[in-house]
């Protein structure tokens, strides 16, 4: 069988004329694949018998359809008196919407692959592929990691199809182009770069298009998979591409002049370039008030501030800067800890724990356990442990707030990044207080300020981007819409311009 | 969208001036000004560095930029012995600044050694050296307010507390030590000297560029001036002109009311300490470009970032304290630094008219050897510093001290301490009294305990038999120790050999001093002795025995102190 294979596992085998050749081929790329059906038959035309043999997926095609569409009407039908029999199938006989030719064995043996139903005919080199798709799919539900008090509730789900097509529904606009490829050698999964063709940089999606070029893999399961083939700063703990389930979110951004890669399995779309900024974003910002939006953008970035610093910082103070506390406030804090055996540092990174444990078991734990846990571990748990002497109350109110802090950030995998560096935070804490802390933060600073996304400097527009600050009305404030004239950075120069009063 | 790598914009040239220029300036304008003639020294060199940054503008921005000009007029091995001269003078910059960094760190924010304090702050700068200019730019652009804004407006509350009067030129002027002050000033906008080196990198035209420059220049230097007026008006001439940490100890007596911290100054010169960081790394990544174009390992950030990083740390080994650093440093500045700065690039740009030169290239060495030994070396330095765990205190370990009384007798003095804690319970599980009773006589090495103290809440000795280990109504309790000592320092370690415990000052409510020890004249060894030991903050009220608190004068630490210098 491998003679059939090139070394990237492309199907190098000819189509014949010779239906037997054909099936042979067939018969052997699918050996022990029960879910192929594979389906002989003949017709008559005229004086002519002509063999013809079906192959598609059991599971993924719409058989009905298949009944329907094609075999019915090539058996009931009053022939077409024509001399090229193929020809009179693919213009006249068979009556669906999608169908296609294609003489290239590798291309038809993907398209059966993805749910497309192929029509041998003997005495021709070349096939009738119909487009049966019928994928086993979730329906469209409100999104759960992304969810809002106002605006749309649709959310992708695995299908790259129903993807473009949500997009498409919001940005009616032919500029808007999707361009599909394939990821994987084994997998062939399927992904679409969306974008406006106007409003893109020049070059982006070439240069999206050459990162994914860059790598040659078997297979990959989700958006996740290549976000990090795209990814070159491996290091970093902060994502530089975003992620959403939500598709105005997505047409938001594409309207921006960012590219979209939607990607078949995966119910998370990725969108790039992106920034810091774009991660405190959340869609309800855009349909509430502005007062209320900005207040919530405020209350995001303290959060962030808090989710990453607050245990480090109370470590800092109370282990080496006594003098900043109020007295009150220290005294209350000494008693507290008058009978807690562990220093503060092993505290803090107990009480750490024990939350970190509760939101893993969380996930993994079915739904309704899944809150049972939180609840216990958060009150029935935390209360023991202070009782216990383990830890002081002060702590777990502490760990408690950098917790739910972290909570507040609308993505999921930025707000990991601020979970894992408050380990960081801490132990320079634990070793050099507030001097260790400012360090740790001045570290972060640096480290953030030499990031960029496919050009774009992650910290835009806390810093400026060939010296623009145009996404600053988008920034820590939300203005009103109506005063967000210019497009953000992403966008193309000379288009940014998206809205003029009449 | 893509970002030029080696592009800055006006607005962060101008960002970079300010911080680079103004961070550490403003630490040594007051010390380095001259006592004489005030703030218009400090007039005078603001102007003075409008015409020194406005020469060194316009050398950088001269045909292709400073770098091009120089190695077309000098030639490649003239051109790389000039990068080294920079390149080591930038380290002795960074060596100084590393000490007065050290030095301010160990005074105020970690008591650790050396080694503690330096190695994680040139691992932190060396990291912001590691950049291209655009993300060093973006670096200084993203820490711009975090430190202006509140270094800013800590000092204009300052301005209501500063006596205006300090800072007026005394009659008659002096002008030698008038044009000596204003040189001397001058070093501190050394670092307008990396406009050289930064100029032909701006974007937009010469005007704006000009614009941004010149903005940055004259704002670094008003915020000097603002530094000099309040630091001077608070704290007074003399002092002013003698502590190394003067503007840092005037930050200590700016008070804001009604804050949930007890000392806001600490939070400010951690504000300070991200300039200093910004400062010294500039010097690093400066140092490491021009390293990179004088030797053949060339486009390795790392290995020029590295041997830069050695070099100043090498150099800062050159003194023992910051003290000495910084007079020696001032002399070679004023001698060789701040000349060198102007002539160098005047004799480049001169040259440069009549000679042109190819550009050369310089090579490339990835040998891995060197970066294996980087590798290793960072991993070394960065384990040294983990040692620094033994440096935390336990705050339950600690008692905190409210009231410090203070009596003169024969041979030393009486000091009654207050102890505070958070309530009578608190007192029972914290307190030391069943260890502490009897008075502890400094000198004679034995406990001369007595025996009608015992008790959980008496930690009495024979001053002390009234009012110990009471409740307050607030809920607050407190107990009282007493011991006679010649010097606080031996009160605290027997305090705390016998019971185990450290005596904490940090929330030092008031010195309460006998009637014959309230002035500023006769309690001055006794006061100096508590500041330096105890760490008391300056702006602690100064009570006199024995008056009720309405009959008392508002002093405070800090004026006394002031009035003793």
């Amino acid at each position: 069988m491998e003679q059939l294979y090139n070394s990237s596992h492309e199907i190098i085998a000819k189509l014949s004329s010779n239906l037997k050749e054909n099936i042979a081929i067939i018969e052997t790329l699918f050996r022990d694949c029960d879910d192929v059906v594979k389906k002989e038959f003949q017709f008559i035309r005229g004086s002519q018998r002509i063999s013809a043999y079906m192959v598609y997926i059991d599971g993924l095609v719409d058989t009905e359809m298949i009944q329907d569409n094609v075999i019915a009407p090539l058996q009931e039908k009053e022939p077409v008196l024509q001399e090229d029999v193929f020809a009179s199938f693919f213009h006249s006989e068979i009556d669906a919407a999608d169908i296609r030719e294609d003489s290239n064995f590798d291309s038809l043996v993907n398209s059966i692959l993805r749910g497309d139903t192929v029509l041998f005919l003997d005495g021709y080199a070349k096939v009738i592929v119909i487009s049966s798709k019928k994928l086993p799919i979730r329906t469209i539900q409100e999104s759960k990691t992304e969810a809002v008090m106002r605006g749309p509730r649709d959310s992708f789900n695995e299908s790259v199809r129903i993807g473009t097509a949500l997009i498409r529904r919001r940005i009616k606009d032919p500029k808007c182009k999707v361009v599909q490829d394939k990821f994987g050698e084994r997998s062939r999964t399927d992904y679409a770069l969306v974008y406006m063709e106007d409003l893109v940089p020049d070059g982006l999606v070439e240069q999206v298009k050459a990162e994914l070029n860059a790598y040659k893999t078997d297979a990959i399961y989700d958006s996740g998979m290549l976000e990090h083939f795209m990814n070159r700063k491996w290091y970093s703990p902060f994502p530089v591409i975003q992620s959403t389930e939500r598709p105005d979110k997505v047409a938001a951004s594409v309207l921006e002049g960012r590219v979209a890669i939607v990607v078949d399995n995966s119910p998370e779309v990725l969108l790039l370039p992106a920034t810091f900024n774009t991660f405190f974003q959340a869609s309800d910002d855009y349909y509430t008030q502005w007062s209320v939006a900005s207040f919530a953008r405020i209350l995001r970035y303290i959060a962030s501030i808090l989710a990453i610093g607050l245990p480090g910082f109370y470590i800092a103070i109370t282990s080496f800067h006594l003098e900043m506390l109020p007295t009150e406030l220290l005294l209350a804090i000494a008693q507290a800890r008058s009978s807690i055996t562990f220093p503060v540092v092993l505290e803090v990174l107990l009480i750490e724990l024990e939350f970190e444990l509760l939101r893993e078991a969380g996930i993994r734990l079915p739904g309704p356990m899944g809150n049972t846990i939180g609840i216990v571990g958060g009150l029935i748990v935390g209360q023991a442990a202070v009782e216990a002497g383990l830890v002081s109350t002060i702590v777990v109110i502490v760990v408690a707030l950098a917790a739910l802090a972290s909570f507040t950030i609308p993505n999921e995998s930025f707000a990991s990044a601020y979970r894992l560096l408050k380990f960081f935070l801490i132990a320079l804490s634990a070793v050099w207080g507030l001097y260790g802390f400012v360090l740790g933060m001045l570290v972060l600073a640096v480290h953030l300020s030499g990031l960029t996304s496919f050009g774009v400097p992650y910290m835009t527009p806390a810093v400026s981007a060939n010296g623009q600050y145009e996404s600053i009305k988008d920034f820590i404030l939300r203005l009103p819409i109506y005063t967000m004239k210019k497009r953000p950075i992403f966008t193309k120069e000379g288009q940014r311009n998206r809205m003029r009063r009449l | 969208m893509e970002v030029s790598q080696y592009r800055i914009s006006p607005k962060q040239l101008r960002r970079m001036i300010i911080l680079e220029t103004g961070s550490i300036g403003c630490l040594f304008v007051t010390l380095w000004s001259g006592e004489r003639n005030g703030i218009l020294t400090v007039m005078m060199a603001v102007i003075g560095s409008l015409v020194y940054g406005g020469i060194l503008m316009a050398i950088g921005r001269a045909d292709g930029g400073y770098f091009s000009m120089t190695e077309r007029s000098m030639g490649g091995f003239l051109g790389r012995v000039i990068w080294l001269i920079y390149a080591l003078r930038f380290a002795i910059r960074g060596a100084w600044i590393l000490a007065y960094a050290e030095h301010l760190i160990r005074e105020t924010l970690f008591e650790g050694s050396r080694f503690m304090i330096i190695i994680p702050l040139m691992l932190v700068c060396a990291y912001a050296g590691l950049r291209n200019l655009q993300g060093r730019a973006r670096f200084v652009e993203l820490l711009f307010w975090w430190v202006v804004l509140p270094l800013v407006l800590l000092f204009l509350v300052g301005l209501w507390k500063a006596d205006i009067i300090n800072v007026l030129p005394k009659e008659p002027i002096q002008v030698r030590e008038l044009l000596v002050g204003d040189y001397r000033l001058m070093v501190l906008f050394l670092p307008l000297e990396l406009l050289l080196f930064r100029m032909s990198a701006l974007e937009g035209g010469n005007q704006k560029a000009w614009v941004a420059g010149m903005k940055g220049v004259l704002l670094s230097g008003l915020w000097l001036l603002l530094v000099y007026v309040v630091t001077v008006g608070i704290v007074g001439l003399h002092w002013g002109h003698r502590s190394l940490l003067v503007v840092t100890d005037a930050m200590e007596l700016i008070t804001i009311r009604g804050g949930g911290m007890e000392r806001l100054d600490i939070l400010m010169i951690l504000f300070w300490l991200v300039g200093t960081v910004v400062t010294l790394s500039a010097y690093l990544f400066q140092g490491q470009q021009l390293l990179r174009r004088t030797f053949p390992f060339g486009s390795r950030y790392g290995v020029a970032t590295l041997w830069m990083t050695l070099a100043i740390v090498a150099i800062y080994f050159s003194f023992e304290s910051a003290q000495e650093w910084t007079d020696w440093y001032l002399r070679y500045a004023c001698v060789i630094d701040f000349p060198i700065s102007i002539v160098l690039p005047l004799i480049i740009w001169i040259v440069y008219r009549f000679r042109s030169r190819h550009e050369r290239r310089l090579r490339q060495n990835k040998e891995q050897a060197v970066k294996v030994f980087t590798g290793c070396l960072l991993l070394v330095v960065t384990l040294l510093g983990l040692t620094g765990c033994s440096q935390q205190a336990s705050l339950e370990d600690r008692t905190y001290v409210e009231e410090i009384h203070i009596s003169p007798i024969m041979g030393g003095y009486e000091y009654r301490c207050t102890l505070a804690y958070m309530d009578k319970q608190s007192m029972d599980t914290l307190g030391k009294g069943e260890n502490t009773g009897g008075t502890l006589e400094q000198g004679s090495g034995q406990d001369k305990s007595q025996s009608g103290s015992q008790g959980n809440e008496q930690s009495s000795g024979q001053n002390s038999a009234q009012g110990n280990g009471q409740e307050t109504t607030s809920g607050k309790a407190s107990e009282e120790y007493t011991a006679t000592a010649e010097e606080i320092d031996d009160f605290n370690r027997e305090y705390t050999r016998v019971t185990g415990s450290v005596l904490d000052y940090s929330h030092l409510q008031g010195i309460y001093l006998a009637e014959n020890l309230y002035q500023p004249e006769a309690a001055e060894d006794v006061l100096e002795d508590i500041r330096e030991e105890t760490q008391a903050v300056l702006s602690t009220p100064i009570y006199q025995e024995g008056l009720e608190i309405g009959e008392q004068k508002k002093e405070t630490l800090g004026d006394w102190l002031r009035e003793i210098q």
